[in-house]
């Protein structure tokens, strides 16, 4: 008795670490995933170039830029905790155990730039940004937008996103085996279509719309530290 | 194979099995029977091809929606011919003066009360426009032979009218009063240079997809550019016309405002799935309700896309001899400064 309760003691404390562990790497996974850099980018960092090339995903990975999946998951409601109380309340409304989202998720994998600050125009739904590593640039959406200005530091509220596309390491001289990292660089410094990604208060992305293309340029050749994320747009 | 056909002898209107009894009574039957037990199978079979082909060969029509149009049950009994409307008796006299024994109008060879059929029928038109011996693209707002009245016309600005011109191998155009729109000893007005050059301008569309077009997901932006200038009566037709084009079937419903634009949504969802071209997300305008990144509608893709730096050759870089040419000049250089 006394032994197998040392036994069920001990599987029980091997489950507690396996289950602290499996936490640990989902916690990691998900914070990895919020702060938008996919797994493609990580294996990057093992390559002999790590510190002279930008980060591009692994070939399977950029097959797709985007990947479309609906929703299974929770409705935003079901982040909180409903106490014991509530729920004899919502038993009576039959709170069902599961909930569909019929929303779409895109997962679209980009180059980031967070917007610093924002300012409109004399024009109404016109606006200048300026957002990390890219000049300034014009903004026409439907949307109004409050005027801000951000430090380096906080995340701000928009994000620049460039589009991945597989033609930007396309070698369309046909004499390399792959597209020279000078090249990949000069495509990247081309002014390119960009989209504005507004952060939303549960964490989650949307692309605002806009009335004219958002058309940007970056101030200099791409840094060691440029990079493709997966970003999941709802 | 369209469902049903219109007889273009006595106007009457054919289902299959219909059809296989007409075929079955005719003289062409008959003598297929009596071939049976003269000729060697291979020769029966080329013959078979050669007679069968053509007596099942059908006209088809490309038109554009009047307010009064013969539908599926106001059709007499007696058959077209004996109705008042004209664009149904004029499609079968012209497609029977080029031997073509049957005919097709999506006004009265579809039972739009019947919801099975209408689904069926949306996703099979373009395979029945591929595979008609001719389209007649009917002009109703056309009386001169000019460009400029093929521009102005409204049959370039409907949603169905795309699918029915890139899908049809032989064409023919007609004007308002059913007199060709070009006179010209080519049957196939596809074959007319000067005809192409016209419905390119018009259209947009370049004369090699004009004449050759193969339905498939490559260059969707391009695509989805033709229709953005188009209507439709229905909003979920924005999606369901183009099914044909990008070769892919989605679920036809039509139903409240939402579902006119989850179509269009599901449409570029299931070629987005079948490439990985980044185009897809350059757009302006309202975005669906489904996801913020999916447009609304086909019209957000009217501007020009933009090309992604995809240049000549790389810029000039240091070659391995010319940098130890450099580092070995500038080492003489430090070397002689010493000394």
């Amino acid at each position: 008795m006394c032994s197998k309760g040392l036994f069920a003691e001990q599987e029980s404390e091997i489950f507690q670490s396996k289950y602290v562990f499996v936490l640990t790497c989902y916690t990691f996974s998900s914070s990895h995933l919020q702060d938008g850099r996919n797994a493609s980018q990580e294996s990057s960092h093992n390559g002999p170039d790590v510190d002279s090339v930008p980060h591009i995903p692994s070939a399977t990975n950029i097959q797709n830029i985007f990947s479309v999946k609906r929703s299974t998951s929770f409705l935003s409601e079901g982040n909180g905790i409903i106490p014991l109380a509530k729920l004899l309340e919502l038993e009576k409304q039959a709170l069902r155990p599961y909930s569909l989202s019929p929303e779409i998720h895109i997962i679209v994998r980009c180059f980031v730039h967070e917007v610093l600050c924002l300012y409109s125009t004399s024009v109404s739904g016109s606006y200048y940004c300026r957002a990390d590593g890219v000049k300034q640039f014009n903004l026409d959406t439907f949307e109004k937008l409050e005027s801000f200005s951000t430090d380096h530091r906080s995340p701000s509220r928009y994000l620049l996103a460039r589009i991945w596309d597989e033609q930007l390491s396309y070698d369309s001289s046909h004499t390399y085996a792959h597209t020279t990292m000078p090249l990949f660089r000069q495509r990247l410094k081309n002014p390119f279509y960009a989209i504005l990604l507004e952060r939303c208060h549960d964490g989650r992305l949307r692309r605002l719309p806009t009335r004219k293309r958002i058309i940007v340029e970056l101030e200099q050749l791409p840094p060691q530290t440029y990079g493709v994320r997966s970003l999941d747009l709802y | 194979m369209p469902l049903r056909l219109l007889n273009t002898k006595d106007g009457k209107i054919y289902t299959h099995p219909a059809l296989i009894t007409k075929f079955e009574e005719s003289r062409i039957f008959r003598s297929i029977l009596f071939l049976t037990t003269t000729r060697c199978a291979l020769e029966q079979k080329q013959y078979i091809v050669e007679v069968v082909k053509p007596f099942f060969a059908y006209a088809m029509l490309s038109h554009r929606w009047e307010a009064q149009e013969l539908g599926f049950k106001d059709i007499p009994q007696e058959g077209v011919y004996s109705s008042s409307f004209d664009k149904v008796r004029n499609l079968c006299r012209e497609a029977r003066r080029h031997n073509l024994h049957w005919a097709w109008v999506d006004t009265c060879c579809i039972d739009q009360t019947n919801s099975v059929e209408v689904q069926k029928s949306i996703s099979s038109m373009f395979s029945w426009y591929r595979g008609s011996a001719l389209t007649i693209i009917y002009l109703s707002d056309v009386v001169e032979s000019t460009s400029q009245a093929l521009f102005l016309s409204q049959w370039f600005r409907r949603g169905w009218t795309l699918q029915e011109l890139l899908a049809a191998k032989v064409i023919r155009l007609y004007k308002k009063d059913w007199t060709p729109f070009y006179q010209s000893t080519a049957f196939n007005h596809k074959d007319v240079p000067e005809i192409l050059v016209a419905l390119q301008s018009v259209t947009g569309i370049q004369k090699s997809y004009l004449k050759f077009y193969c339905p498939s997901v490559e260059h969707p932006r391009m695509k989805l550019r033709w229709a953005c200038n188009r209507e439709t009566k229905e909003k979920e037709d924005e999606a369901y016309c183009l099914m044909g084009i990008f070769g892919i079937n989605i679920s036809v419903t039509y139903g409240p405002y939402e579902e006119g634009h989850h179509a269009f949504s599901r449409l570029l969802m299931e070629i987005m799935k079948r490439t990985g071209d980044a185009t897809l997300l350059d757009w302006i305008g309202d975005p669906s309700t489904l996801n913020s990144c999916l447009p609304s509608s086909p019209i957000c893709f009217s501007d020009d896309p933009i090309p992604m730096g995809i240049d000549g050759p790389p810029p000039p870089v240091l070659s391995f001899a010319l940098a130890a040419q450099v580092i070995y000049v500038f080492k003489r250089a430090v070397r002689r400064a010493r000394e």
